[in-house]
């Protein structure tokens, strides 16, 4: 006798029991017996992937008389089949009504089958048509691959068609004879038919930028703005440097002098943080600005994230600079040799067999060479000029179509040593030797997997060590070194083409080891102590763990075409100051046209104080995290092919942030700082195609900071109007040319209105005015470049002029004073600076 | 990896490039081109030598004023406050939580002698704020080191410590240290006619300041500055670090242009043992053709 079978919501799940020994009884004997019949079944889930046949799992499950499983049993399966583990596991919640002995219930053993019904996978299609640009014209032969790997040619008709794809994101390069080959990205769903429209163009003329052109899909944050191609190493005045050309985009303030970092929308320096393929890096730009610390031609592309960035970037206030570098080139040997004025470096890059390639560079400085003996005077000797040098190295390794395996190396090192000779007639303090260097080394280990069905994941392991080493006389003198280790590891799981999830942890473990005898650090934001003399020493021997931990997680919503919502939330902890935070973000994206798409989004955002700030005894350990709220609002439109305008609004409100006391008093440093930034940027860009492209860039902003109980005053790098503008030009025949413009109002500072004698040190204490009440004359700077480039059969020749502030603008910053404050002068940044070199290029 | 946040060098070097680069600048700390305060030396009262004083002891601050060429030493009311030195790493010298004594008089240049009893406190120095006003007395107010002079100058503003944890003597300066081109410099009394003067003929001169050891206790720095009110020094100061054995500094002078009866100009030695001693010398040369 079987039992009936039972099928629940047109799943495959039977109910065929036999009760042989309980049924025999039961004709034997009247009443007869009643078995117990399934009321409850929940769906039993198939852990098979892929394709797989139908299969039936037989279990005996014996039931109490209250109709409930006791035990649950495969038969006829080996130990740990995951078909009988999972029917084990369903079945255990399955609900009986009790079998019955005249109308009694009693226990009862029943057998039940499972069917896993055959499986059958959810593929995706993929089709489209490719048109030429200008004509409109279908283009057949052009050839159409995937990133699976997979390949086909169009149809007379244009028209290309993949099936039985996996479902997820992929990367389409569409190419043609005699047309510039594009890179498509897209996100296929399953069961379905995703369509695309890929237009390719006639290059110019052989002499056009942009051999390949990239179409990014919509980014997770409000605003990122991305240099890649060309625009990475063609911009004039940065020496082909393309976290030089960073200053040039909207929302970015102008260097400081000095600094080895850039203002992102009126944050503190601070508050930002360059990250190198996720990492954190510890300088931007080598001896305050000469160059980066990466070479421009190992770049893939340098992100802006000037506020409201992704829950993957976290711990800072203010804004973020992603660097990334690019795999090696796998069609052969290729090299790059640059010889300049300032700094020399080589790049090369090679296959290893079919899944490996690699690429290194390493570029040093040349100024020591001039400066050495130029430069040397009866009061200053330069016993060792600014020498930097840098190098990076990319590993990778594929195994296979799915997998990618990368090993990043790079680092850095800054050095310069002064004597002076005798004590400065201003403040004796400033005599003997002055020593200071920045290295820092980082690896990298990462592993990126697509699986079936679309999901990515990206695990990057990084390990760093950065030492520094100061001193000057008595003024002070420190080593420290910071052992770092970062775990990165990111998910993304596209449940559906309207909802992708991204989650991942970001776990930051930190060692300071390393001591400190001196004047203390000045602040980081507004007045700067001048005197030296009359200051306090102070003292520090530290070795600290620091753990900052932290996960997140986005949601990639598509409600309908054209709109796509994320919303986002980011947990951090940070044991230092032994607090955490979560911070909720949200950024949407509506396409209105193909041209046109609408922006916003508004986050929290949580700053980790400086670690010199809360270590005691030279820190107040009761400081605790910043917090901010970032908002942004925008409009970009394509205006034709080529260019592209945008607008945006934004705003940042800073509560807790770190400032220093007055007069240095202890504690030190308080945690009652207020700060907010208002205002707007427009940019108008030119990609780089045909011979020009540029961009020219406006951005009006106010950036005020409160400390309690005062008014607000402005921020320190207040910059209210900044315009870019850059562009360049291929003339033909090799020649390229271009100009870099740059204005921005100046900077607030805090007037000098007196001073008074101190006659313990023989030097004079500075009075001060109202804070940050006047301003410095505005900046203003073109940059210009020349280069002839020579091409032959299997290599190339450049030669370049790169002329930085070409009008010798002396852009004050700040000024020097005399010995008693009464007399003032101007302190101008770099005048101009031309730099030739040669480029060799395999 | 992160920013090394712990005291980096950049914070204060980006200053220090500022102010060392300005060296070609005039005018320099060491022309005396107006009526200036050039050093503060403290004396316990019986025990001139000794720089450091307890709470309740009596003592008195001498304040060097020097002046421009040819210019008497002016008449200087005087006015003054203590309090204890204030906390912080980068404390400007006011007395915030209002003065402990105070005191006020009049002193005829070139050393104004304030006597003090210092103020019963706990703190390891003693602030003391001086305003002077060239004949007239000034109204110092101490919370903002602020001061005003009933005839309308420009007051002159200047501070200076009291060690009085740590015991510190006075340097010394022999009469015999200070030399222009080879020859003792002897002291003059103000006033005195050039031709009584050293004779210095030409433009191009050395002084030089003979560091001894017994001018220093264990482990001090000492500095010299060097001030002229006529002419151009080389530099205003000159070190004798810890630990290195004392030897003469010598600064180039170019005097000024003189004329047949030759211009006196004053030299002032200021030497300072970077923990409140001091002693100075004035010498005055007669410049020549």
């Amino acid at each position: 006798m079987t039992t009936p079978c039972l099928v629940p919501k047109g799943r495959a799940l039977a109910l065929c029991a036999a009760l042989a020994l309980v049924a025999g009884r039961a004709v034997a004997q009247e009443p007869a017996l009643v078995p117990p019949s399934l009321v409850r079944a929940d769906a039993v889930s198939d852990p098979r992937a892929g394709a797989a046949p139908r299969e039936s799992v037989d279990l005996e499950i014996d039931i109490d008389k209250e109709g409930a499983v006791l035990a649950v049993r495969a038969v006829g399966r080996p130990e740990g089949d995951p078909l009988a583990t999972a029917a084990i596991a369903a079945a255990k919640s399955f609900v009986f009504s009790p079998a019955t002995r005249d109308g009694a219930p009693v226990p009862a053993r029943v057998r039940h089958a499972v069917v896993f019904e055959e499986r059958v996978p959810v593929t995706a299609s993929f089709g489209g048509t490719i048109t030429d640009r200008e004509k409109g014209a279908p283009i057949a032969g052009a050839e159409v691959v995937l990133s699976t790997g997979a390949r086909t040619t169009t149809g007379a008709d244009g028209k290309f068609r993949f099936d039985k794809l996996a479902p997820g994101p992929v990367r389409i390069t569409v190419s043609a004879e005699g047309r510039v080959t594009q890179v498509v990205e897209e996100t296929l769903g399953g069961g379905e038919l995703t369509e695309t429209k890929v237009q390719l163009e006639e290059p110019a003329d052989p002499e056009a930028f942009g051999a390949t052109a990239r179409i990014d899909p919509p980014p997770r944050e409000t605003t990122r703005r991305s240099l890649s191609g060309d625009e990475l190493f063609r911009m004039p005045g940065t020496r082909g440097d393309p976290l030089k050309a960073v200053q040039l985009m909207p929302g970015v303030g102008r260097q400081a002098f000095g600094s080895n970092s850039v203002v992102l929308r009126g944050a503190n320096l601070y508050d930002s943080q360059v990250f190198a393929e996720g990492a954190p890096v510890p300088l931007l730009y080598h001896f305050g600005g000469l160059s980066s610390f990466v070479h421009a031609r190992a770049l893939e592309a340098v992100d802006v994230y000037p506020s409201n960035f992704s829950t993957r970037y976290g711990r800072k206030l203010g804004g973020v600079i992603d660097v990334r570098l690019r795999d090696p080139r796998t069609d052969g040997l290729h090299g790059v040799l640059d010889l300049s004025l300032i700094d020399s470096s080589l790049l090369v890059e090679a296959p290893v067999g079919d899944k490996l390639s690699v690429l290194g560079t390493f570029r040093r400085s040349n100024i020591d060479a001039v400066l050495n003996s130029a430069q040397n005077t009866a009061d200053l000797n330069i016993t060792s000029a600014p020498v930097y040098w840098d190098y990076q190295s990319v590993v990778v390794f594929k195994p296979s179509d799915d997998d990618k395996i990368r090993l990043l190396a790079f680092g850095s090192r800054d050095r310069l040593a002064l004597l002076f000779k005798k004590p400065n007639d201003v403040d004796p303090s400033i005599r003997g030797a002055l020593e200071q260097s920045l290295e820092f080394h980082n690896v990298q280990l990462g592993w990126k997997h697509r699986f079936r069905g679309g999901a990515e994941q990206s695990t990057e392991f990084t390990y760093g060590r950065t030492d520094t080493s100061e001193g000057f006389g008595n003024v002070g003198a420190g080593k420290f070194g910071l052992d770092t280790l970062q775990l990165r590891s990111e998910w993304t799981v596209p449940v559906s083409p309207a909802i992708r999830i991204v989650g991942g942890v970001d776990v930051l473990s930190s060692r300071i080891n390393g001591q400190y005898q001196g004047i203390a650090q000045p602040a980081d934001e507004g007045d700067t102590p001048i005197g030296i003399s009359g200051q306090r020493t102070i003292s520090i021997k530290a070795v600290e763990w620091i753990q900052q931990p932290a996960a997140y997680l986005e949601v990639g919503m598509r409600p309908f075409d054209g709109l796509l919502i994320t919303p986002g939330v980011r947990a951090d902890y940070n044991d230092f100051v032994n607090e955490g935070s979560i911070d909720p973000r949200l950024s949407a994206r509506l396409e209105l046209d193909a041209d046109t798409a609408l922006k916003g989004g508004v986050g929290r955002y949580t700053g980790h104080p400086q670690e010199s700030r809360v270590i005691s005894p030279i820190g107040n350990p009761a400081i605790g995290l910043a917090h901010s709220t970032h908002a942004t609002v925008g409009i970009e439109r394509a205006l034709g092919e080529r260019a592209s305008f945008s607008v945006e609004g934004f705003a940042r409100w800073m509560s807790d942030m770190v400032r220093p006391t007055p007069g240095g008093r202890p504690p030190f440093y308080l945690d009652d700082q207020d700060g907010r930034v208002f205002g707007g940027e427009a940019l108008l860009r030119l990609k780089p195609s045909g011979r020009f492209f540029g961009f020219v860039s406006y951005t009006l902003m106010r950036s005020e900071r409160r400390d309690a109980g005062d008014s607000w005053r402005l921020f320190d790098r207040d910059t209210p109007h900044m315009v870019s503008s850059a562009g360049v030009v291929r003339l033909g025949r090799g020649w390229e040319t271009g100009a870099a413009f740059r204005f921005t109002s100046g900077t607030p500072y805090t007037p000098i209105i007196g001073s008074s004698y101190d006659a313990r040190t023989d030097t004079y204490v500075a009075r001060r005015g109202a804070p940050m009440s006047d301003r410095n004359p505005p900046y203003v700077r073109l940059d210009m470049r020349l280069e002839k480039k020579w091409t032959f059969s299997a290599w190339a020749l450049a030669a370049y002029l790169d002329v930085q502030n070409v009008l010798n603008s002396p852009n004050r910053e700040g000024f020097a004073y005399n010995y008693d404050y009464s007399q003032r002068y101007g302190s101008s940044t770099l005048p101009i600076l031309p730099s030739l070199g040669i480029r060799g290029e395999l | 990896m992160k920013r090394v946040a712990l005291p980096k060098a950049l914070g204060w070097l980006a200053p220090i490039l500022a102010v060392a680069a300005c060296d070609d600048f005039p005018p320099k700390g060491w022309f005396v081109d107006r009526t200036r305060i050039l050093g503060a030396r403290v004396e316990a009262a019986g025990d001139p030598d000794r720089a450091s004083l307890a709470a309740g002891e009596r003592g008195t601050i001498g304040w060097l004023v020097a002046t421009t060429a040819g210019t008497p030493a002016p008449r200087l009311g005087w006015s003054f406050a203590t309090c204890a030195r204030p906390a912080g790493n980068f404390a400007e010298p006011r007395c915030e939580e209002g003065a402990l004594s105070s005191g006020r008089g009049t002193a005829d240049a070139p050393v104004v002698a304030m006597p003090f009893e210092v103020p019963p406190t706990n703190a390891d120095e003693l602030l003391v704020i001086a305003a002077f006003c060239p004949d007239a007395p000034p109204e110092l107010e101490p919370r903002a080191f602020d001061a005003r002079c009933s005839n309308g100058v420009m007051p002159l503003l200047a501070s200076t410590l009291v060690a009085l944890r740590t015991p510190n003597k006075n340097p010394r300066i022999a009469d015999d240290a200070v030399r222009v081109d080879g020859a003792v410099i002897p002291p003059a009394a103000p006033g005195t006619p050039c031709a009584s003067l050293t004779p210095v003929r030409g433009l191009e001169h050395t002084f030089f300041f003979r560091f001894e050891e017994a001018q220093r206790e264990p482990d001090e720095t000492l500095t010299v500055s060097q001030f002229v009110n006529g002419g151009d020094l080389d530099r205003q100061y000159s070190v004798l670090e810890k630990g290195a054995a004392p030897s003469d500094a010598d600064v180039r002078w170019n005097a000024p242009t003189a004329s047949a009866a030759g211009v006196p100009v004053d030299v002032h030695f200021v030497l300072r043992d970077g923990r409140g001693g001091l002693a100075f010398a004035r010498r005055t040369v007669c410049a020549l053709p």
